[in-house]
């Protein structure tokens, strides 16, 4: 028996107020996935094949899920466009759907259930469908699919539908399941009392108190005279300062709280600070109040003090040259620096653009030595303010701007993947830019570089003019 | 690489097998200006294309925009999961119609799939 996920966002937007970088179907409930008590809930009816389908990524579903084994099902995924119908989803997976009796989830909602209940009805080998038309559960042979459109609920007394709408609603639900139905699904953490459940690697001094209600991840740190509970939900690594005290409130994953705070009817997500009654969000920019927990930093410095190394050892190599053969074509040529995009905040500077100075022949010749990238790499040895290898520098225009702002992170630098390609399919910057954030790594920063000064070297610079 | 083209309900299916990257993908792209004026929608069926770079993604993505010029539209077929991270990753599955099925992409053109 198969089951078909279809994990539509157009209902979550509002999420993106609240929690910008978590996808809807991986917010966590009671410290759990949305999509895992899903996933529960198929595999309590023996459902053993799941499709997710997503129309926002399947790259952080996959990530958190795996290919299922964790639930002794066997989970693919699939990709769907943005406002695709379930008939349609149906019909691109069709491979999928066909020949079987075929579980059907569509939308984003939390469903309620009795489990003894829902398997002595399921059990009666009758079809099912609960909800509406913008989130349900249907159930049925392959045959009766068409009608999966038109049939009325006919599950209530076992199953309901929990609209999260908004974050009253995330709120409500994430208090009621660990108030009232904490024994009605498996939750994250073990428990030695009624209503507690504590983490992996859990620190807190004698001087903390914990009271029940109460769910804490794994990693987290409480310090001195701190208090939490009740009816407080604390995520993984997540630490907690001195005479602080958190009740009625959710502490989302990967934050800190600073010490003498009083969080009442809150919800805390890295920097934003949310009334959980009235839906209010402020970003606090105070880190000494609520902040992110930084991770990787290592790394990222190590990366960044890396670059910055390549990058001076190319600028001496090139400073001789430049100063015999770029300098006298600078002097003689008329302006050849357009302005560039540096981040996400639009900040611009000026630096030469190689599609100005590949107008002469002198400034071909200068191209194929990255001479023009002297004043590029300038900045990258000393300033830190590009990168040697990153996105594409892009020139200031309305169009770049757009894309811009649509990239999870914008780091710019001297390389970049798009050049080291030399495509010449016009309007796909973004395919190229998101390929790089994806894939980025040591080694794919050393391959763009050499794939660079080679193509220059030999080919000269390609016909878009990337620079 | 390998490039099969067929005709089949009046939709033309080219066969993409092995690679398609920076080094292959004008070959695709050669393939389609061939045949472009033999049909106005279009299969890529990817059941044997193990790799996709974003050249590759880019150079259907150009097919793409031939083919809505022409008031036709391309659609995907058999996605394997490498491609389809690619195709994830860069939010191409936004323009695309994605099938797990030759039949179903090629029948599709006869429903309104909403655009």
């Amino acid at each position: 028996m198969r089951c078909l996920i279809y994990a539509r966002t157009d209902e979550a937007g509002w999420l993106k107020d609240y929690f910008p970088d978590v996808d809807p179907f991986l917010l966590k409930i009671v410290n759990k996935p949305l999509l895992e008590y899903i996933l529960d809930m198929v595999t309590l009816l023996g459902f053993n094949e799941v499709r997710i389908v997503s129309d926002n990524s399947t790259k952080e579903i996959e990530h958190s899920l795996g290919v299922g084994s964790k639930w002794g099902s066997k989970i693919s995924y699939a990709l769907a466009r943005p406002g695709d119908s379930l008939k349609n989803v149906y019909l691109k997976n069709h491979s999928f759907c066909r020949d079987t009796a075929l579980l059907l989830w569509d939308g984003f909602f939390f469903a309620s259930y009795d489990s003894k209940h829902l398997v002595d009805y399921f059990k009666q080998d009758q079809g099912f469908c609960c909800g509406d038309s913008k989130r349900m559960i249907y159930l049925a042979a392959g045959e009766n699919l068409g009608n999966a459109f038109v049939q009325q609920s006919t599950a209530q007394e076992c199953l309901e539908i929990k609209n999260i709408s908004s974050i009253k609603d995330y709120y409500q639900l994430s208090m009621d399941i660990l108030k009232a139905w904490n024994r009605n699904y498996v939750l994250p953490g073990y428990t030695n009392e009624k209503d507690t459940f504590l983490g992996l690697n859990v620190v807190y001094p004698h001087s903390c108190e914990l009271h029940p209600p109460i769910m804490i991840g794994n990693n987290c740190r409480f310090q001195r005279e701190t208090w939490i509970g009740p009816n407080s939900i604390i995520g993984n690594n997540v630490i907690i300062d001195e005479n602080t005290c958190v009740n009625d409130s959710i502490v989302y994953d990967n934050t800190y709280v600073g010490r003498d705070l009083d969080l009442d009817h809150k919800i805390v997500y890295k920097g934003n600070l949310i009334s959980a009654q009235s839906g209010e969000c402020i970003h606090i920019l105070d880190k000494v109040l609520v902040s992110q927990v930084e991770l990787g930093i290592v790394t990222s410095y190590l990366n960044r003090l890396v670059q910055r190394v390549f990058a001076l050892c190319l600028f001496a190599i090139q400073t001789m040259p430049w100063l015999l053969l770029y300098l006298p074509f600078s002097v003689v040529s008329k302006e050849l620096r357009t302005e560039r995009l540096l981040s996400k905040n639009m900040n611009t500077r000026r630096y030469t653009d190689s599609r100005l100075v590949a107008k002469s022949w002198w400034g071909r010749l200068m191209i194929r030595f990255s001479l023009d990238k002297y004043d590029l790499l300038f900045r990258a040895a000393f300033s830190g303010e590009l990168y040697l290898v990153g996105n594409r520098l892009f020139v200031n225009s309305v169009k770049n701007r757009k894309l811009i702002g649509d990239l999870p992170v914008y780091n710019p630098g001297v390389f970049s993947l798009s050049e080291s390609v030399a495509s010449h399919n016009p309007g796909v910057d973004s395919f190229y830019e998101l390929e790089y954030i994806d894939k980025i790594s040591t080694l794919l920063n050393i391959k763009i570089l050499i794939a660079t000064l080679y193509g220059r070297l030999f080919k000269g610079l390609d016909t878009d003019g990337h620079n | 690489m390998e490039l099969n083209f067929k005709q089949e309900n009046k939709v033309g299916i080219i066969e993409v097998k092995g690679r398609l990257d920076a080094y292959h993908a004008p070959e695709l792209r050669t393939l389609y200006n061939s045949v472009a004026d033999k049909a106005v929608n279009f299969v890529f069926d990817m059941a044997q294309c193990d790799f996709v770079d974003s050249t590759g993604l880019g150079t259907i993505v150009a097919c793409l925009k031939s083919a809505s010029q022409g008031g036709g539209d391309i659609h995907i077929a058999n996605l394997q999961e490498k491609p389809r991270m690619v195709f994830d990753i860069t939010r191409a599955h936004k323009i695309f119609h994605i099938f797990d099925d030759l039949e179903a992409a090629v029948l599709s053109f006869d429903e309104d799939m909403g655009d």
